[in-house]
């Protein structure tokens, strides 16, 4: 038999398999989207960017293995990712398997992004956000500034979720567990040994869970969520503490979320508060997060927004020169997004950026942003 | 004379709405006789899946260009955007893939007729006796 032949050969029966597989199994879905932006940024006056980006392509897999059995797979492209010229980002963003046991249970395990607040589970399905840039703590193309990672938590492994209708009310939960921050990486962690890149280098877990009340057109939620880091360890030398007291220090995190629709108006808001339970006077690291948005439908198919997202960070920690020092951020948006069909979707929004560093040499510097975009479902 | 017409036209597109007319119609294997309209949404956003008896539901739908889609939707108090972004979320959170859409009433009908559990909408002299009618919107 030939090269030629035998890969013939094989490729009919990996597709006549794949054929047989799908008749009994459903066929496997895919589909995605993509969102391709033009962005002006002015930088603390001293920097202008025009640019065009493809700013994020997700692709999904999905396959409905059995009854109540469904599996997925989330690819996700950033910043015209090209590993030729290292652009940008990919990720495996999810691949899971649901068993729905009901309207009340569900059971996901793999990975997955945890119900945590109304926006963490869908932050990254760009075309379902008015948004160009998102909430200031789900942004991840502010991480210069900020730690995102450590206002939401980004992936889990097993979550249990569910409705419990109550008349008209119906109660939400959420239930999550996953691997602590303190992930093994290629880059970061030099002295990893012979750990596997990936995997949990400590041997606590994430633990957390959300419970949420909807009534008609209403949705309220508490989130919490508790992990130990070892974001700060080393830091305790330069505060001639201990060796270890910030070697896997507790971190809660806390989340409220409430939103309504009210004819053609929306309005959603979000608070996340990070406490580091450190019980050191010296060191303060925690963290506030809030969003407000009202939205209006004008038509069916145009939506106009306002939002407002204020961050505030404690970095408190009395070693060397540096003395307490905040940052806070506050950002005022506007935008639209309008729906040529129902697949490809415009938005156009408009930011200012205002930083407060406060610390013995006060500093203040601002930045506008403005950004264009087309989004498409496919 | 043009600002008279505007008033004639306002009068009856605001009589066609109150006039309007929408049959909720089932599979005749249905056990459900009446259903209330928080049922109905719970339904078509993908909240519900099953009935009372365990066996799975198929929704169907009418094309975004059919009128009475339009109808069903803000008689039930769910505009047709926002049920867009409810099954847009649900599909990309893999929680559920939207209603098929189907481009004319009759063929709906037909499909209803010939699918164990379906439920489905038209206006009220499309009905035949081929399926159950469950709910009268107006």
């Amino acid at each position: 038999m030939t090269k030629r032949n035998l890969s013939l050969f094989i490729g009919f029966l990996l597709f006549s398999n794949a054929l047989i597989a799908q008749v009994e199994e459903g066929p496997i879905k895919i589909f995605g989207y993509f969102q391709t932006t033009l962005s002006h940024q002015n930088t603390y006056n001293v920097k202008t960017i025009n640019s065009f980006a493809m700013q994020q392509m997700n692709m999904f897999f999905q396959k409905d293995l059995a009854p109540n059995w469904t599996a997925l797979v989330n690819f996700q492209f950033i910043n015209s990712f090209s590993s030729e010229r290292f652009w940008g980002n990919f990720n495996l963003e999810e691949v899971w398997v649901r068993y729905r046991a009901g309207q009340r249970l569900n059971i996901k395990a793999g990975l997955q992004t945890p119900i945590f607040n109304n926006l963490n589970e869908i932050n990254n399905r760009t075309p379902l956000l008015p948004y160009i840039i998102r909430p200031l703590a789900y942004e991840t193309s502010f991480s210069e500034t900020i730690n995102v990672e450590e206002y939401v938590p980004n992936r889990t492994f097993i979550q249990l979720y569910g409705v419990v209708p109550v008349d008209e009310l119906k109660l939400d939960y959420a239930l999550h567990v996953g691997n602590s921050p303190n992930i093994s990486s290629r880059i970061l962690d030099k002295s990893r040994g012979s750990l596997t890149s990936g995997i949990d280098t400590s041997i606590s877990f994430s633990y957390g869970g959300r419970i949420g009340l909807r009534l008609y057109d209403m949705k309220a939620g508490f989130s919490y969520t508790y992990d130990r880091t070892n974001l700060f360890k080393g830091a305790d030398t330069l505060l001639g503490l201990p060796k270890d007291t910030f070697s896997e220090m507790p971190r809660n995190r806390y989340g409220l979320d409430f939103s309504f629709h009210w004819n053609k108006f929306y309005f959603e808001t979000e608070m996340i508060q990070v406490v580091y339970d450190d019980d050191i006077e010296t060191f303060d690291k925690d963290k506030q997060f809030y969003y407000g948005t009202l939205g209006y439908n004008i038509f069916d198919n145009l939506f106009v927004f306002g939002s407002l997202w204020y961050i505030k960070e404690d970095h408190h920690y009395n070693f060397i020169s540096l003395d307490d020092f905040d940052v806070k951020m506050r950002v005022y948006n506007a935008g639209l997004a309008y729906d040529f069909t129902d697949r490809i979707r415009l938005k156009v929004h408009l930011a200012t950026v205002d930083i407060d560093a406060l610390n013995n040499s006060s500093n203040s510097s601002d930045s506008f942003y403005y950004a264009t975009a087309i989004s498409v479902f496919f | 004379m043009r600002r008279n017409l505007f008033y004639i036209l306002f009068f009856f597109l605001f009589i066609y709405k109150i006039d309007a007319q929408i049959a909720v119609v089932a599979n005749k294997s249905i056990n459900v006789n009446q259903l209330k309209k928080s049922q109905l949404i719970d339904i078509y956003s993908g909240e519900i899946r099953t009935w009372s008896s365990g066996d799975p539901i198929f929704v169907f739908d009418l094309k975004t260009e059919d009128e009475t889609r339009e109808d069903f939707y803000k008689l039930i108090g769910r505009s047709s955007s926002r049920m867009k972004s409810i099954w847009m979320k649900k599909l990309l959170s893999g929680e559920g893939e939207p209603p098929k859409e189907f481009s004319s009433q009759e063929s709906l009908i037909k499909k209803i007729a010939t699918t164990k559990g379906a439920i489905g909408f038209v206006s009220i002299e499309k009905v035949t006796n081929d399926v159950k009618v469950i709910k009268i919107i107006e």
